[in-house]
């Protein structure tokens, strides 16, 4: 399902949201840029949402804001999340 | 004595009814004396010279129930926050005093009153929306688990219970701490209610029980199923003057119950409930073994799960889902299924394990399951998976997709983050010689989270005393992955030869190995694959190993170790050998 093959950073990425998740069924090349990471696609659910931010907060220290859609369209794909460290990653 | 039929008012809890009543009226009886209510009152005022400041909770163990009713009774009227730990352990002092609980009664450094206080007791109202108090249950995950009663849902449990069995004349003895819901309940408030005087010990043993039943007619004996089954025959070579018998806890032995009955002259009659519903049935097994439900609870059941609506639950108009499986015969009676009593918390989200597993197990491929919470990630659900052989996944495509297929499957009866995260599936329900799975099956079943060292332990087997085969899943996460190669992820020869020197340890008890032979690996190992590792012992200091999937064989050869010192160290582990 996922031809399309990582950018480093979007591989980085999908490593973070194994290990801090304890997927132990997926591995990166599992996860395709597009596809949703909550809900149908990867299955993550609102308390992984919770956990990811704390990760992107001590890995990139990227703060989110309080916008719930704003934060909800940064974690809707591998590729979104990639933008989103790429413009606000401070280390 | 003289005791006329209480009223129904006069039974309310609400009214505190022992304010009141004549002052000569006996309240509590022991074989050799008798406590009036007078001496309760003039006792309750002792207590309540506790010192407190009015936020503060106070954490009350006392297994005197005479120390403990004036306790209770003195911090009731007062307005007090009342915690009942369930023991007085430790770590259970521990907790209370981490969490500023001022502790009375007889825990370590708690406080009791010396003498009765000249002074009268102050009696405040007892408002019904008011926690009268809390209590402490083990959870699932053995930590003890808060829970709150109102008066309300106090005086609900006393009303049911006198207005379905009113007290017959005598003393309610007790057999059960009063430190819980139903001794509580039943061997001192219903006492205090309907007038009838409670015994001044708690007869947990068979003798303190026969000094009491011998020297008092008894108005009921509140027991449970662990002093029920261990009655002493000798108990019946007297003729007491019992007229009920109540039993809670747990469901009682047919036998048991008839037991009791024959010996003591005096029907059983179950109670089933929890902390949390407080009492939902009843039955006597005597006439039948399927339950009633009590006259103000509403039942139904879900995905074969009890839910009930009763004015017992902290709320009352909305439907509990209760983890016990059962069979409704009609909205009255039912047939209790299996006490599963197992609810996870995920992410504050209640969840039935016994439910999720039935959920599985309607897949057509899942021949069995069980769910259990497993401590990582923060608290997810972890389940155990029985396949037909043919169905089990045999590589990381296959895993994910079963996984894939049974997360959507269970998505459409529960909310995300209950769903299992960790999945072990096998083929041989892996139960000990007594047919049960352990706690430490569970536990090897999910090491590898622990330590990322490890392979998936999926279940092993002697075929002979010195043939074992072992199911190893490779973890996709493994530590050993890391750098060995970053595009295509092999496990190192080495590490499968230390698994399988580890288990042969494990195993047959013998040394590390000193010597490897014959060592070759025909093909690389990929994480994902589901491998069988195959120990033989071929002599006293030579084990020969195997590992294969269903590609070939992984790697092969054979240690030599030093002796075993005893034949005895061959004996296989208890757990899951199917010899």
């Amino acid at each position: 399902m996922a031809n399309t093959p990582l950018t480093p950073l979007e591989h980085e990425l999908a490593t973070l949201i194994i290990d801090t998740l304890e997927l132990e069924d997926v591995t990166p090349s599992d996860i395709a840029p597009k596809a949703p990471l909550f809900g149908e696609g990867l299955g993550l659910d609102s308390i992984d949402a919770l956990e990811l931010g704390l990760a992107l907060q001590k890995r990139y220290g990227i703060k989110l804001d309080n916008d719930a859609e704003d934060n909800r369209e940064h974690f809707a794909s591998l590729s979104s999340l990639a933008a989103l460290v790429e413009t606000r990653r401070v280390s | 004595m003289i005791m006329n039929a209480p009223s129904a008012s006069d039974v309310e809890l609400l009214n505190a009814p022992w304010r009141s009543q004549d002052p000569s009226r006996i309240v509590a009886y022991a074989p050799d004396r008798a406590c009036t209510l007078k001496a309760l009152h003039a006792r309750i005022a002792a207590w309540q010279t506790v010192p407190c400041n009015p936020e503060q909770p106070i954490a009350l163990f006392e297994p005197n129930p005479w120390e403990f009713t004036c306790a209770l009774l003195a911090c009731w009227h007062l307005g007090y926050r009342l915690w009942l730990p369930g023991d007085n352990r430790p770590e259970t002092v521990e907790r209370l005093t981490a969490k500023g609980a001022l502790l009375i009664g007889t825990l370590p450094g708690g406080w009791r009153p010396l003498d009765n206080a000249p002074q009268s007791v102050r009696w405040g109202e007892l408002n019904q929306d008011a926690i009268a108090v809390e209590l402490f249950t083990s959870g699932s995950s053995g930590a003890p688990t808060r829970i709150a009663k109102t008066f309300a849902q106090l005086a609900s449990e006393t009303d049911v219970l006198a207005r379905t069995w009113p007290l017959a004349e005598g003393v309610v003895i007790s057999q059960v701490s009063h430190q819980h819901i139903y001794g509580l309940t039943s061997a001192i408030l219903r006492a205090l209610c309907e007038q009838r005087p409670f015994s001044l010990a708690t007869c947990s043993y068979p003798e303190t029980l026969a000094q009491y039943l011998e020297a008092m007619p008894v108005s009921a004996l509140i027991s449970s199923p662990a002093q029920l089954e261990r009655l002493p025959t000798t108990l019946g070579a007297t003729s007491y003057r019992i007229a009920q018998i109540y039993s809670s806890g747990a469901p009682l032995a047919k036998s048991s119950a008839e037991h009791a009955e024959h010996l003591l002259k005096a029907s059983v009659i179950e109670l089933y409930g929890s902390s949390e519903t407080g009492g939902i049935g009843w039955r006597r097994q005597h006439q039948a073994s399927d339950w009633t439900v009590l006259d103000d609870v509403e039942i139904k059941v879900v995905d074969d799960l009890l839910q009930l609506r009763s004015p017992r639950l902290a709320q009352p108009t909305q439907w509990l889902m209760h983890a016990d499986r059962v069979a409704l015969h009609d909205s009255h009676h039912f047939t209790l299924l299996g006490r599963a009593d197992r609810i996870a918390k995920i992410g504050g989200k209640r969840v039935s394990l016994e439910g999720l597993a039935r959920h599985l197990e309607h897949q057509p491929n899942v021949l069995r399951a069980h769910c259990v919470e497993i401590d990582h990630s923060g608290g997810r659900i972890g389940a155990l998976v029985q396949l037909d052989a043919a169905q089990l996944p045999h590589d990381h495509a296959t895993r994910r997709a079963l996984i894939m297929a049974l997360r959507d499957h269970l998505g459409q009866a529960f909310e995300p983050v209950v769903l299992p995260r960790f999945w072990r599936f096998v083929e041989d329900w892996p139960v000990n010689a007594q047919g049960k799975l352990t706690q430490m099956t569970i536990a090897r079943l999910f090491a590898d989270l622990d330590d990322r060292k490890r392979p998936r332990w999926l279940g092993e087997r002697f075929n002979t005393p010195e043939q074992v085969t072992i199911t190893l899943e490779i973890p996709e996460r493994l530590a050993q992955l890391n750098g060995h190669f970053p595009a295509r992820p092999i496990v190192p020869g080495v590490v499968i030869v230390q698994w399988a020197s580890a288990l042969a340890t494990e195993l047959f008890g013998c040394d590390a190995w000193h010597t490897l032979e014959r060592i070759k690996f025909p093909l690389p190992l990929v994480p994902g694959e589901r491998t069988i590792m195959t120990l033989i012992r071929s002599s006293a200091t030579r084990i020969d190993f195997k590992l294969e999937s269903r590609h070939g064989i992984h790697a092969s050869g054979r240690g030599l170790h030093n002796s075993l010192p005893l034949p005895q160290a061959t004996m296989p582990r208890g757990g899951n050998a199917h010899v």
